[in-house]
């Protein structure tokens, strides 16, 4: 009988389980967090690794991060993609005859922003000084911050701050000195930083916005330090938005800078005459959701749930024309499509010390030429990106869309009368080579499976091998390779950072040239290019030493990616920011339009 | 039964050994350093040293020899600023201070990827996996039994036809075909629940709907198969012939002869499945974006996070030791038959 009981308790419980979730479901349906009709809701596609300024090497982290951090100089929004404006400088830096001492002048009035006012009890933290950029700059160069964007930008360059990173590898973390006077980095006062270069850097202007050198407060380090947090998931900086919640690997929130100065380039006195239609930022909060799969956002897109988004590979079909047009029932929901080139390259890479592929040209030459570039892209990409002809992909300013490098083309019969040659010149036979892949993913086997098929045709053997990325690394650095499928984004918007993709001078490891080209012209060349300013004769020389590479060949271009985005015509000013830092600060929202579409979804 | 339970937990700790070792082996044969990945393509052996450092991959794979003759500083009293040499302990400790031992004592590297510690992300996304898995799996039990005593009790009939040949049917049904079709037309189409996404409170509920629905569905087939055949062994039991034959009403049958009976199965399944519950759905948490340790072991892998695969591989084989463990002792309690010895 205790058993019969039992079991009916449990039926009952089971019943009553059923029916509390049921209800639970109902009540929660009901009480739905409503949406906030001042927020712009849009997605991440990857997870953040950190938040702390001199940890951040990926374009997701810093696409966000760009919003609440600020450098010396941001990249113009909307302009030429290498047109510097003046953010935390209050102007372009006087710069010595010599070229080794910049002096920037810092703007007064600007202050830290600390929305969950965890630092400081009104959410505004102190006036950013000098003394703030010397210590920030200082933090990328300590050993334990592991800054990855250190030898991109500060080793080699700043008087004594390779001292200073060789003094913090010697001293314990959280004991190194930050009072330790560096010689090449010395706040004159609170509104002037002087910088002594070691050697001439002509774009050194342009190191100073890479995002690892913003700004970021000594106390605001501190006192999270001493909480056992960081920056990492606590950031502070002073930019037109600050992160008001962040649950990682599910959602950010930023909310405006109330006591932002209205626009990037001006001082607060000037931003408080601004109008309310000219300050910035124009949406005063912004959600990132994260959402790793393609799928989900585009529903939630289409529910008019999210503002802007890509158009994942499964559904572009259902969004462009084969036209590369937007679909009419797409358009007639208020959805525009915008078409922006994506900084970057993809390519093939050969390793020039290797016995069979680096020693012999017109074998390298054979397989630039049985690559269909447009088909590649037709099929894999839905035709979203541009033939890669040459090393200067769209975002360089001195791309020319009409050049086509001498093999950077598909031509298969010139393939076949290389394939002839390159077997003469290796004796009368070539054997299989061997092409490395980033990954073992469906993407890359089909690219690999895709450009075999090319070689097949041109009469080479060529078998793909697929990777971690790890190990692909090792590789690459190794050079245990023949022919690897690579890619490069650029650190800033100037052809340096292709061109130096072949300086002789990175071919050992971890150098970026790892291909191991070693041209003792291209090298002259090169090494008079990179101390050049700007100019006319800088840009000639640019060009010459891209031809050699496109001549050469140690890697051959597949294609420059482009992106299409959607956007809800209730979104306003979106432009391509390539490199501008904070760029949803300039967007708009209509509100009310937003709310009149979605009435009835 | 104590000295059952001692012998078994003492049996654990070789099995738990083996599964470390072979982890840590296959992780460090995979990536030799994945302080390279970290750092970046263009690092310099500095930074990537540092990396290594920030990590904890400086420190040998097995054990740390000459870590036992380093001298210790001494940081307070009249003796500041000088060192000592370790005592007989500390050597012992400082020669395990390894990759391997560290592991070994749950103190995993930082993820890769959030650069947290593990520890800290587990703790944080457990209890969401729990929100989704525990009610699944507690609906789908009830509904396995439910069905499987019903269906065996009418064996042969049409009902039970139908029922095997949907449960057939619905196992040839790949998970992840299921997931996006009830995601597109339950969530997308008829806009019944969110498509995607988490909040917290009493908001989550919402959102965990979809993906518990899926849950439920997918178990169905292959529990209702396995508990109807177990279900269909007692009923042809000679005890339940008799309970028949005294007149005992066919519900009293099924609920009360028949379900004790089969609570031993169903003991093994609730209770191996419990670290799972844990570690969430793989699939269904990436697809349906819970931040759950289900998708968190995705991203993982995706991302070659190897501290992160390696701590969830550890606890998870741990903690299904430990439900081996607890299984037995239950079945002591559904079945007063077995004793442990």
């Amino acid at each position: 009988m205790c058993l019969v009981k039992m079991i009916k308790s449990l039926f009952f419980a089971y019943l009553a389980l059923i029916v509390l979730t049921v209800t639970a479901y109902a009540v929660s349906r009901v009480y739905t967090n409503p949406r906030d009709p001042e927020t712009l809701y849009t997605t991440y596609l990857g997870s953040i690794r950190s938040f702390d300024p001199v940890s951040i090497a990926d374009v997701i982290s810093s696409d966000i991060a760009g919003h609440f951090y600020e450098c010396l100089y941001n990249y113009k929004y909307g302009g030429r993609t290498d047109e510097l404006i003046p953010q935390l400088a209050a102007a372009m830096p006087e710069v010595s005859a010599d070229g080794l001492t910049y002096t920037f002048p810092i703007r007064p009035g600007i202050h830290f922003f600390d929305p969950q006012k965890q630092i400081w009890d009104d959410g505004v933290g102190p006036e950013v000084t000098a003394h703030d950029i010397v210590y920030s700059w200082k933090r990328m160069a300590d050993f334990h911050s592991a800054a990855p964007s250190y030898s991109t930008v500060l080793q080699d360059n700043v008087v004594g701050l390779d001292e200073f990173r060789a003094y913090t590898e010697k001293t314990d973390e959280g004991k190194v000195d930050y009072d330790r006077p560096v010689e090449g980095l010395v706040a004159r006062d609170a509104h002037t930083l002087v910088v002594k270069l070691s050697r001439p850097v002509p774009n050194f202007v342009q190191l100073t916005a890479y995002l690892g050198l913003a700004a970021t407060s000594r106390e605001s380090v501190e006192k999270l330090a001493a909480k056992g947090q960081s920056l990492r998931e606590r950031p502070i900086g002073t930019g037109p938005y600050g992160v008001i919640d962040y649950k990682p690997e599910q959602r950010i929130v930023l909310v405006a800078n109330p006591a932002y100065r209205g626009r990037p380039d001006i001082n607060p006195a000037e931003g408080a005459k601004l109008s309310a239609t000219e300050r910035l930022p124009h949406i005063q909060r912004i959600q990132f959701d994260y959402m790793p799969e393609s799928l989900p956002p585009w529903y939630l897109f289409l529910q008019g749930r999210y503002d802007a988004m890509g158009i994942p590979k499964e559904t572009f079909a259902q969004a462009i024309t084969p036209e590369r047009t937007l679909r009419p029932d797409f358009a007639a929901r208020g959805i525009n499509l915008k078409i922006d080139e994506d900084p970057g390259l993809y390519f093939l890479q050969f390793n020039m010390t290797d016995a069979v592929v680096g020693k012999n040209k017109a074998l390298r030459e054979a397989i630039a030429l049985s690559i269909d570039r447009e088909n590649f892209i037709r099929i894999y990409l839905n035709g979203r990106g541009i033939a890669g002809t040459g090393i200067l992909p769209p975002d360089a300013p001195l791309y020319d869309k009409d050049y086509v490098g001498p093999f950077n083309r598909f031509d298969l019969a010139a393939a076949k009368l290389k394939v002839a040659e390159a077997k003469i010149a290796a004796g009368g036979k070539l054997p299989t080579l061997k092409l490395q892949m980033q990954d073992s993913d469906t993407d890359q086997r089909q690219y690999a499976e895709f450009l075999c098929a090319g070689f097949r045709a041109a009469g080479l053997d060529v078998k793909p091998e697929y990777n971690t990325y790890a190990r692909y690394l090792e590789k690459l650095d190794a050079k245990e390779y023949q022919i690897a499928y690579g890619g490069w984004y650029p650190d800033y918007p100037d052809e340096k950072t292709y061109l130096r993709l072949f300086d002789a001078t990175l071919a050992k490891p971890p150098g970026s040239n790892t291909t191991g080209y070693v041209n003792a012209v291209y090298q002259e060349k090169l090494e008079r290019a990179l101390v050049m300013p700007p100019s006319k004769e800088r840009d000639a020389l640019y060009l010459e030493l891209a031809k050699i590479v496109d001549t050469d060949l140690p890697i051959t271009p597949v294609f420059f990616p482009l992106r299409y985005r959607l956007r809800y015509d209730w979104v306003g000013n979106a432009k391509p920011p390539v490199f501008t830092q904070g760029f949803y600060a300039h967007w708009t929202l209509d509100t009310e339009k937003r709310r009149k579409a979605l009435l009835g979804r | 039964m104590w000295a059952y339970i001692l012998r078994r937990t003492l049996l654990m700790i070789p099995t738990i050994f083996g599964v470390l070792l072979l982890t840590f082996a296959l992780f460090n044969l995979v990536a030799k350093d994945p302080a390279r990945v970290v750092a970046g393509r263009n690092a310099t052996p500095e930074v990537i040293e540092a990396t290594r450092a920030k990590m904890g991959l400086n420190k040998p794979a097995f054990f740390n020899p000459a870590a036992t003759t380093r001298p210790v500083a001494i940081t307070s009293g009249p003796l500041a600023g000088t060192t000592r040499d370790k005592s007989t302990l500390e050597r012992v400790g400082a020669f395990f201070d390894s990759r391997f031992f560290d592991l070994a004592r749950f103190k995993f590297p930082n993820s890769i990827r959030s650069d947290r510690p593990v520890m800290e992300i587990i703790r944080e996304k457990a209890p969401v996996s729990l929100a989704i898995q525990v009610p699944a799996f507690l609906i789908s039990l009830g509904a396995q039994l439910a069905i499987a005593l019903f269906v065996a009790s009418r064996r042969g009939s049409g009902i039970d036809v139908s029922v095997t040949l949907l449960c057939v049917a619905s196992l040839a049904v790949p998970s992840l075909s299921l997931y996006i079709a009830f995601q597109w037309l339950l969530g997308a189409k008829l806009q019944l629940f969110p498509v995607a996404g988490w909040e917290t409170g009493i908001y989550a509920i919402q959102y965990a709907a979809l993906p518990i629905v899926c849950a439920v569905f997918l178990s169905l087939g292959a529990g209702v198969r396995f508990y109807r055949t177990v279900v269909l062994e007692e009923v042809s039991a000679d005890y339940i012939r008799t309970a028949r034959a005294k007149g005992v009403s066919e519900v009293d049958t099924m609920l009360v002869h028949v379900l004790r009976n089969v609570m031993i199965p169903v003991v093994t399944n609730t209770v191996t499945a419990l670290p799972f519950l844990m570690f969430g759905a793989i699939i269904s948490e990436r697809l349906f974006q819970i931040p759950g340790l289900g998708g968190l072991l995705v991203e993982a892998v995706f991302n070659q996070d190897h501290g992160v695969v390696m701590a969830v591989t550890y606890i998870t084989a741990v903690f299904y030791c430990l439900a081996l463990l607890l299984s037995d002792i239950c079945y002591t309690l559904a079945d007063p038959r077995v004793s442990l010895r």
